[in-house]
């Protein structure tokens, strides 16, 4: 087994935030205790609902944001400080796609400039561009188009060329696919794993689409509340989730075919600054029992299949006197 | 067109065109809307879905130049006076719509708002329309729906300020909802939640659905019948068992090769090459052609017509039966 290529540690973000004019402030853990490791040529998808940290958990692992504890490592070094020479030189080798490509592209600049800035400030031969856009399915001559003038699959296609000019490591996708038509969407999940394989990416993607994360990833995690609250191979995952909120969300998927038995959480998400004592999930949980009010379960492997999972139910240890496992 | 068996249709639309400033945005579109169906309209951004609702409402911009016939249980809406519209729009016809929170204003309770539209539709007022007004939240499944009555939107989240918009839009007990996106900017297990109070509340009321989503899946579990739009036009209407087990357009084909699967062997997704023509850029003949992987040089020279499959499934395709009967993919 080779080393990760990215590994987060136990990394934690909190943010504080003032409840009202005099209101005194609360904390707001954001990401909270979240481990993960990624090799070369892995996808781990992220998924969960919005609020619950995958964002600033992508954010933390490239550096963008320190963690308030936690480390992360990259091909076995630790992050240095953002800002730093030798942070901006790394960060060539990690990149990030976002949501949305008009608010990640300059709506002043013809596309070819701005994936030769990378170029530039990497110092590396600006005469891969055309390359570039040949790698994600664009015409050389759409590199003087501006933004508006390209469709939104293109645009993201454009930001991806850019993300792989520096040939990056690592490539975290934010939600890349979710501002995109369905016809689109199928376009830019098909690029992402082709360049993924040509390239042995470690790609992070995130997503609250539990399709496309099961069409890209390795791996996948789930969270809730910022904490991964499930992870593994995604068509286990899928076929039998073992956390209540991993269940709730696959069968929230909508398909064909009357839902039946489908799990219907009650109530809305909890508010990060309120979160519940012991598992963050208990109030919408059908299967909490005393001890998931009290004790807050850790991500441990589950006897028999090694699923990593928590929650004191799927451990069989909801009965067990409170002992607080090591997390 | 297949007229619904029995009684004539809640909303009958024929030949709607539609067009901003000389650019088409509807082409053409003809449909039923039978009492109590739920009717999926699925298309991606810019083919329509929404604009013929907003037309066939009156709600488009005085300049927009709209044709055809918009019937609602047999009474013309297209050109009706402003008083017939008032009456019709959250009465008989309820709209909702993607974002719940710009739809309310945010500095009233929700529980005036209700009231409002109480005393527009029912002529509700005072204690009446306050009592009318819980009872719908409940109905909609807002806890504790008298207190909450004099909460503000930013008091509520995403998912219950739909839940709002819902009530406000049964307050009329309309024959139509017609949901323009409503699960789109919600979390996933809140969608869930959304969906199964619009399968109960139509159950319930017997009122007819209209599912305006870009979501195949949504579609396929919320609906009974589904209209494939593209570029300003119908392309393929089917049950939607049909629509699923033998799509005819080689677009709902390749829209459906595009989703991904949640089980079984993971494979590439049939993605539709390019994107959707600019209307100011229109082909010739078949709006799709240009992407189509089973164009023929007839696809160039005019529209395609509609070309009746089987009950209630047709599709503007000139090479429709072909493609219902071949069972592998289209390729695209």
């Amino acid at each position: 087994m080779t080393a990760p290529l990215l590994a987060a540690e136990h990394l934690t973000r909190r943010y504080t935030l003032r409840r009202g004019v005099f209101g005194g402030a609360a904390e707001v853990r954001a990401v909270d205790g979240v481990s993960l490791a990624i090799r070369r040529g892995e996808t781990l998808g992220l998924v969960g609902e919005s609020g619950c940290g995958k964002s600033t958990t992508g954010r933390l692992v490239l550096g963008l944001e320190r963690p308030d504890a936690g480390a992360v490592r990259f091909d076995g070094a630790p992050m240095p400080a953002p800002g730093t020479p030798a942070w901006r030189k790394l960060r060539a080798r990690m990149q990030m796609v976002f949501q949305d490509p008009l608010g990640a592209l300059d709506r002043r600049l013809a596309i070819g400039a701005q994936i030769r800035e990378p170029l530039e400030i990497h110092q590396i031969d600006t005469a891969r561009v055309p390359e570039l856009l040949a790698a994600v399915g664009l015409r050389a001559d759409q590199a003087a188009r501006y933004p508006h003038e390209l469709s939104g699959g293109q645009r993201q296609r454009a930001v991806i060329a850019r993300a792989l000019a520096t040939e990056p490591d690592l490539l975290v996708c934010d939600e890349p696919i979710s501002a995109l038509d369905v016809s689109i969407q199928a376009q830019v999940m098909n690029l992402l794993a082709e360049l993924q394989e040509q390239r042995r990416l470690a790609m992070l993607f995130i997503s609250h689409d539990l399709r496309a994360v099961r069409q890209l990833s390795h791996r996948v995690a789930v969270m809730y509340l910022g904490r991964i609250v499930e992870e593994g191979d995604p068509d286990e995952v899928l076929s039998g989730p073992a956390h209540p909120y991993s269940r709730a969300l696959v069968s929230a998927i909508p398909r064909r075919g009357k839902p039946g038995g489908r799990i219907v959480l009650e109530g809305d998400p909890p508010n990060p600054a309120d979160r519940p004592p012991g598992c963050a999930f208990h109030p919408r949980c059908a299967q909490a029992v005393a001890r998931c009010r009290a004790d807050e379960p850790a991500l441990l492997p589950r006897r028999g299949d090694g699923r990593l999972v928590a929650c004191h139910v799927a451990h069989g240890e909801a009965e067990k006197p409170s002992v607080r496992a090591a997390a | 067109m297949n007229p619904p068996r029995g009684d004539s249709p809640l909303v009958a639309i024929r030949d709607l065109a539609v067009s901003f400033d000389g650019q088409a945005a509807l082409r053409g579109v003809s449909f039923d809307v039978a009492r109590g169906e739920a009717l999926g309209l699925v298309g991606e951004s810019g083919c329509g879905k929404s604009v013929t609702w907003l037309a066939a409402l009156g709600l488009l911009p005085a300049k927009t130049q709209i044709a055809g016939s918009v019937r609602l249980a047999g009474e013309e809406m297209l050109g009706a006076p402003p008083a017939t519209l008032d009456r019709v729009r959250g009465g008989r016809v309820a709209m909702i719509f993607q974002d719940p929170a710009s739809s309310l204003n945010p500095v009233h309770r929700v529980g005036r708002q209700i009231a409002e539209a109480l005393a527009l539709h029912r002529g509700l007022s005072g204690a009446a329309a306050r009592a009318e007004a819980k009872r719908l939240l409940d109905t909609v499944g807002i806890p504790d729906a008298a207190r909450r009555l004099d909460a503000y939107p930013h008091e509520f989240s995403g998912g219950q300020n739909q839940r709002v918009m819902i009530a406000m839009a049964l307050a009329g007990q309309p024959d139509l909802l017609v949901a323009d996106e409503p699960t789109t900017a919600l979390d996933v297990t809140i969608q869930a939640q959304i969906l199964e109070l619009l399968q109960g509340l139509r159950r319930e009321m017997g009122m007819a659905l209209v599912l305006i989503s870009h979501d195949l899946g949504v579609v396929a579990e919320t609906c009974d019948r589904v209209a494939v739009m593209y570029a300003g036009r119908i392309v393929e209407e089917a049950p939607v068992e049909r629509l699923f087990d033998a799509p005819a357009h080689p677009y709902t084909r390749g829209l459906l090769g595009a989703l991904p699967e949640i089980d079984g062997p993971r494979r590439r997704l049939s993605a539709i090459l390019g994107g959707v023509p600019e209307p100011w850029a229109m082909p010739p003949g078949c709006a799709f052609a240009p992407r189509c992987g089973w164009r023929i040089a007839p696809c160039d020279d005019g529209t395609p017509p509609d070309l009746a499959l089987a009950s209630g499934h047709r599709a503007a395709c000139l090479r429709a039966r072909e493609a219902a009967m071949s069972p592998e993919a289209v390729p695209a």
